[in-house]
């Protein structure tokens, strides 16, 4: 038995080196970073901006969820990445950049990630780190997570400070609110910059009608098919 | 000596494992159902119950730091409010529901009385930020805690690590609830055939009636169901609530509520979601004579249930041995004098 330990020590010690090495380069960085604009320009909370309807437009919440991404490869199989998700606040700088862990596998031809949280994390209890609900991104009175927050003043709003809040969230079979994105990327690509241009979403809002949604339902799901669109990639 | 370096080892790391691994404390009956809450993912542990327990009770889960969960959900009435037929929250706000009681959570698939409430573990999130309940974030009451070495020190014995989340706040909060478990009623001792649990022939005769009454929807053991129903209750035209409506947006369930558990009934007054009734004789007699009819009304109660002035006496006596003493009067569950002493 004491001999067999001699042999097999080292030879474990191997493996693990080798394991540990191997780990190492079987992923690499993968860097997200996030650029949130209104009509090109950079947003900056509480500036004023106009939309392509004549508002005048100050935002002072902007946050949202990309969760799930991979990349679909060309021979039809699909790389998922780890560390997966970001809660992406507008104006918290920290949230802009973020790196992920992504297998070193460079076939790919498209990114592909979720807009939102899935339904089955919505039904998953209390979760940790960006899925903790003291993220301010769960709703308390129907369990489920709020895919997109986007708050902000305007004097066309008929509301109380002219404020206008839109909540976008809820996985009914419904009146599904999560969207999902692809965009092709180049070959040994190792970071994406995504624009998110508010002005696509407040142009198709009429600011005098739709100030507020902060439930689940139709008008959500709406808002989420035209949110999805004011996403695109430099 | 290598012997003897492999047998230390060996201690120091059973030892090790031994502090880290701590005792699940939550059990229920063999022969009830297996609960709905998947323990496994967080076993209760007496330091986890505790926090729990103590947050239960510390007002400063509130805006103002003036109520707490307690005040909508007392012990000696089965955790719920009595006397109220809907609960206020801070500065006197009046909300729109008769709070629930709160017993046997881990058999629940949802919550509240429309079940917008999916998971166990998210449940305090209602109250906490209700506008008319506690109106406070979780953020804030993670800011709050984090100040406060009490729960530092509580929140480390809970999860080996005194950082203080969101998350833990809320499984803290899960282990202190999967502990209100009630079943040691004459109910259920009878079921077992322990002493003290001997029936009179009035509460056979009650438990014959509730049997072939009531239990399709207050079903053995738990005396609930997680289903929604119309009980045919008229529409409180101050409220309009039309229940699990809000939550599904379809028609089919509007005026449908969860069933609430019978356990410890004689004390969880008043009864239903807006607290209509103050007596459980006004329950019954809603039962034979009240109901209204309507396209989502149960199919239980589509046929009028005929009880005599006799047998309504009987369910009424048979319902009282669901009252569990030991369980509203038990110290663990009552405020911690740690929140005095210690805080």
């Amino acid at each position: 038995m004491k001999g067999n330990l001699k042999v097999i020590s080292p030879l474990w010690l191997f493996m693990f080196f080798n394991m540990l090495l191997f780990s190492q380069q079987l992923n690499e960085d993968f860097k997200i970073k996030v650029s949130p604009v209104f009509n090109g320009e950079k947003l900056q909370k509480d500036d004023w901006y106009v939309s392509k309807k004549g508002d005048s437009i100050q935002f002072n919440k902007v946050k949202f969820y990309l969760t799930d991404f991979k990349f679909d490869l060309a021979e039809n199989s699909q790389q998922k990445i780890i560390n997966n998700t970001v809660l992406v606040d507008a104006f918290d700088k920290k949230t802009l950049l973020k790196t992920l862990q992504r297998p070193l596998n460079k076939k790919d031809s498209t990114i592909q990630f979720s807009l939102g949280v899935s339904g089955v994390l919505s039904e998953s209890g209390a979760l940790s780190g960006d899925f903790d609900p003291a993220n301010g991104m769960y709703w308390a009175w129907q369990s489920g997570y709020i895919n997109i927050k986007i708050e902000g003043m305007s004097p066309s709003c008929p509301t109380r400070k002219n404020k206008f809040t839109f909540h976008i969230g809820g996985f009914q079979k419904s009146y599904p609110t999560l969207r999902v994105l692809s965009f092709p990327i180049k070959e040994y690509q190792n970071e994406i910059t995504l624009v998110v241009d508010l002005a696509t979403f407040l142009n198709e809002i009429d600011l005098k009608e739709k100030h507020s949604v902060m439930i689940p339902g139709e008008k959500a799901s709406k808002l989420a098919d035209i949110a999805v669109n004011m996403f695109d990639i430099k | 000596m290598k012997k003897a370096v492999c047998f230390i080892g060996g201690i120091l790391l059973l030892s090790f494992i031994g502090l880290k691994v701590k005792k699940n404390i939550f059990t229920y009956p063999e022969y009830w159902p297996k609960p709905v809450y998947d323990i496994i993912k967080n076993p209760v542990t007496e330091e986890g119950f505790q926090l729990g327990r103590a947050l239960f009770y510390d007002p400063i889960l509130s805006k103002d730091n003036t109520i707490s969960c307690a005040s909508c959900h007392l012990q000696a009435s089965g955790f719920t409010h009595i006397d109220h037929d809907l609960s206020h929250g801070i500065e006197g706000k009046i909300g729109t529901r008769n709070s629930l009681a709160i017993m046997n959570s881990a058999w629940s698939d949802s919550f509240m009385w429309d079940g917008g409430i999916n998971h166990l573990e998210v449940q305090a999130l209602a109250p906490l930020t209700s506008d008319v309940e506690m109106a406070e974030t979780l953020e804030n009451v993670v800011r709050k805690l984090d100040t406060i070495p009490f729960y530092k020190k509580m929140f480390y014995k809970a999860f080996q690590d005194s950082t203080i989340t969101g998350q833990r706040v809320l499984l803290g909060f899960t282990q202190f609830t999967l502990m209100l478990n009630t079943y040691n009623s004459k109910y259920d001792k009878y079921i077992r055939k322990e002493v003290g649990g001997e029936f009179t022939a009035q509460e056979k005769n009650g438990l014959k009636l509730f049997r072939n009454n009531c239990a399709s929807c207050h079903t053995e053991p738990l005396f609930a169901t997680n289903k929604f129903k119309n009980n045919g209750l008229a529409v409180d035209t101050t409220l309009n609530d039309y229940g699990r409506m809000k939550i599904t947006q379809n028609p089919k369930d509007s005026l449908r509520f969860k069933v609430p558990t019978l356990r410890n009934i004689q004390f969880t007054k008043p009864y239903m979601h807006d607290g209509r009734f103050e007596t459980l004789q006004e329950v019954i007699t809603h039962y034979t004579n009240g109901i209204q009819q309507s396209e989502t009304l149960s199919e239980e109660l589509k046929d009028p249930i005929l009880f005599t002035h006799r047998e309504k006496v009987d369910l009424l006596v048979f319902l009282r041995t669901l009252t569990d003493k030991e369980f509203l009067f038990d110290k663990r569950f009552s405020f911690p004098k740690a929140l005095i002493t210690q805080k």
